[in-house]
């Protein structure tokens, strides 16, 4: 089936069958993956933004790391 | 005390959503209370920060460091939610920040037809993500290392070859038979790239896709679970994350 992670709060379709710490992880991957790689980025008179930051050795490669990690526990316990 | 600047969330209409509603909210640095400021007919999200956090020199360092990385970003993504949740929002990217309140308001000022462009787009909108996920096949024994250079040595390597392309072909077919049904409901798509896989993963991502729909609407939801229940046999099954803020369709720079 498909592993569905919507956010409760909008009904509908709701997590399944799988376990809130992977979930939150692989949510927390997803996440990271937008907040450093979309939205608006560059406007004004900006003093800080990630614009200038070479983001492939950044966060989410570690994050990955552990998510990989996280996934073949909850693999081993279903 | 450092010096302030001003941390950026998001633009959302003026008088949708209001300082009160974000008042449990935390902000990026856990410290400074989230407001929302109004400027004509749109409204910042925004927080103070220390300009000694929120810094160029550190920013990579702070970045790297996981737990600032996973604060951060819940922080600035539960902002976001908010202001989806109350109607729409154009959302920045992580570490937006101002030299001052400012500074801050006069882009918005000056861009404030843009934005509504922008915000006029998202509303009533949200962005789902699909991935696209197959499973790896078990490592092979390296037969190269043994010393077999005869028939059945060639004919074995032609073989994987051979199942290796039809495999590969399947999953760009699918990928494309996937991401046309998606778009089918959706109002815009975005492709955004796919993650390489480490060495230890059982699955290899072959679609990470962005849809906008309707916030009510769910059949990018309904078509995911009909095309994981397709693909079972071939190891092959979608996931839906979201609703995200419309990250993915808004412009990365807002033009005055």
């Amino acid at each position: 089936m498909a592993g569905v992670q919507l956010r409760a709060s909008r009904g509908g379709v709701l997590s399944a069958g799988r376990q809130a710490v992977l979930h939150d992880q692989l949510t927390l991957v997803e996440l990271v993956d937008r907040v450093l790689n979309s939205g608006v980025v560059l406007s004004g008179d900006i003093t800080l933004s990630v614009a200038g930051v070479d983001l492939v050795y950044v966060g989410l490669r570690v994050l990955l790391a552990s998510v990989g990690t996280l996934d073949g526990m909850a693999e081993a316990a279903a | 005390m450092s010096a302030k600047g001003a941390y950026l969330y998001g633009v959302v209409v003026a008088g949708d959503l209001g300082s009160e509603a974000l008042a449990d909210q935390p902000s990026v640095d856990g410290g400074h209370a989230v407001r929302v400021v109004s400027y004509g007919r749109v409204a910042a999200i925004l927080s103070d920060v220390s300009l000694d956090e929120f810094d160029e020199a550190t920013l990579p360092a702070r970045l790297n460091d996981i737990e600032w990385l996973e604060r951060s970003a819940r922080a600035h993504e539960g902002v976001l939610e908010r202001a989806l949740d109350a109607g729409g929002v154009v959302p920045f990217r992580l570490c937006t920040v101002y030299r001052s309140e400012e500074a801050l308001g006069q882009f918005v000022v000056e861009r404030e037809a843009e934005l509504l462009r922008v915000l006029d787009r998202v509303a009533g909108r949200v962005e789902l993500g699909v991935k696209g996920l197959v499973a790896r096949d078990e490592p092979e024994a390296d037969t190269d290392t043994q010393s077999g250079t005869g028939l059945a040595y060639m004919q074995e390597r032609q073989r994987r070859q051979a199942d290796a392309r039809q495999r590969a072909q399947l999953i760009r077919t699918c990928a494309d038979l996937a991401n046309a049904r998606f778009k089918e409901s959706a109002i815009a798509a975005a492709m955004m790239a796919v993650r390489p896989p480490d060495d230890n993963a059982e699955e290899a991502m072959f679609l990470n896709a962005a849809y906008l729909v309707r916030a009510d609407d769910d059949a990018v939801v309904h078509e995911a679970a009909a095309l994981t229940a397709d693909y079972a046999g071939q190891g092959i099954r979608f996931e839906v994350t979201g609703p995200w803020p419309a990250f993915n369709f808004v412009p990365p720079e807002v033009a005055s």
